[in-house]
């Protein structure tokens, strides 16, 4: 079963009531704001994904650095080494 | 019914508004009354009924470039968009759903076998049509106030042309049975 209500309405809607609503000019304005927002948004999301791309070649450039640190610092410990001496 | 032609200009027009929005204008002056009417029979509120028409237009204005020929007339794209926003309305509102329609326009399609219509007749009607479930009051509303055939009707809610058929034709036989009433309608009474 349906769950609505019906109204009997005498009168037509008055054709000059109707025209007080047509505005096309103010849909045109609304068109254009939400195109900038749209665009905006659009950049905006361009930004957040160049910045962590970013962040994340900046993450593994210093993983990397910190790997080849760490593999110096162990061949100059091999070299000063008690074994590394006696040759 | 509109000419294959028509049709054809229209879409377009539709097609240029993707690229030029001004276009649109004149798609938006043809259109607006028939789509404000659509949308205030089911809100009865005039205030509402601006806003929901002016988002269907501007939905249909977004996505113009995209829309392709379906072999239904562009406006019947507007009704659907503006159905979608009054069941969106709904939705968010969770109010149950209006249906305003025009005592003249209801005396028109409907006649009665052998009486004259009274305030009886109609509020006897109005209470009927309340139970009517929403989606053959939506075909209904389709197919007599706004004369769509049944391939719009099928486009717009989204439904097979059959489904529409059988949609209108229950409703009817309903009305037929409960009222004893003639209803004019495709010369079939």
């Amino acid at each position: 079963m349906g769950s609505n209500e019906i109204r009997l309405r005498k009168q037509k809607l008055n054709p000059g009531n109707i025209a007080r609503h047509r505005n096309y000019a103010a849909l045109m304005r609304r068109h254009k704001r939400e195109l900038k927002t749209r665009q905006l948004l659009l950049v905006a999301i361009y930004i957040v994904v160049v910045l962590v791309l970013l962040l994340l070649s900046y993450i593994a450039i210093r993983i990397e650095k910190n790997r080849e640190e760490k593999k110096t610092g162990t061949l100059i410990e091999n070299f000063n080494s008690p074994v590394a001496v006696k040759r | 019914m509109q000419s294959d032609d028509a049709i054809r200009e229209e879409y377009t027009i539709l097609e240029q508004s993707g690229k030029n929005p001004h276009a649109f204008g004149e798609l938006y002056e043809r259109y607006f009354d028939r789509i404000f009417n659509f949308i205030y029979r089911q809100t009865d509120d005039e205030d509402l009924t601006a806003d929901l028409c002016s988002q269907t237009f501007l939905n249909a204005l977004k996505n113009a470039g995209r829309f392709q020929f379906r072999g239904v007339p562009v406006s019947a794209w507007f009704y659907r968009i503006a159905s979608n926003e009054v069941n969106k309305h709904y939705r968010k509102v969770k109010q149950e759903k209006v249906f305003s329609l025009e005592e003249g326009l209801i005396k028109q399609l409907i006649e009665i076998s052998n009486d004259s219509w009274s305030e009886e007749h109609l509020e006897k009607l109005m209470e009927y049509m309340k139970d009517l479930p929403t989606d053959m009051l939506e075909v209904l509303q389709l197919r007599f106030f706004e004369d769509k055939d049944f391939n719009e009707i099928a486009f717009i809610l989204e439904i097979t042309e059959s489904g529409a058929k059988m949609r209108t034709y229950r409703a009817l036989d309903r009305l037929r049975k409960k009222f004893n009433l003639r209803i004019k309608y495709d010369g079939k009474q």
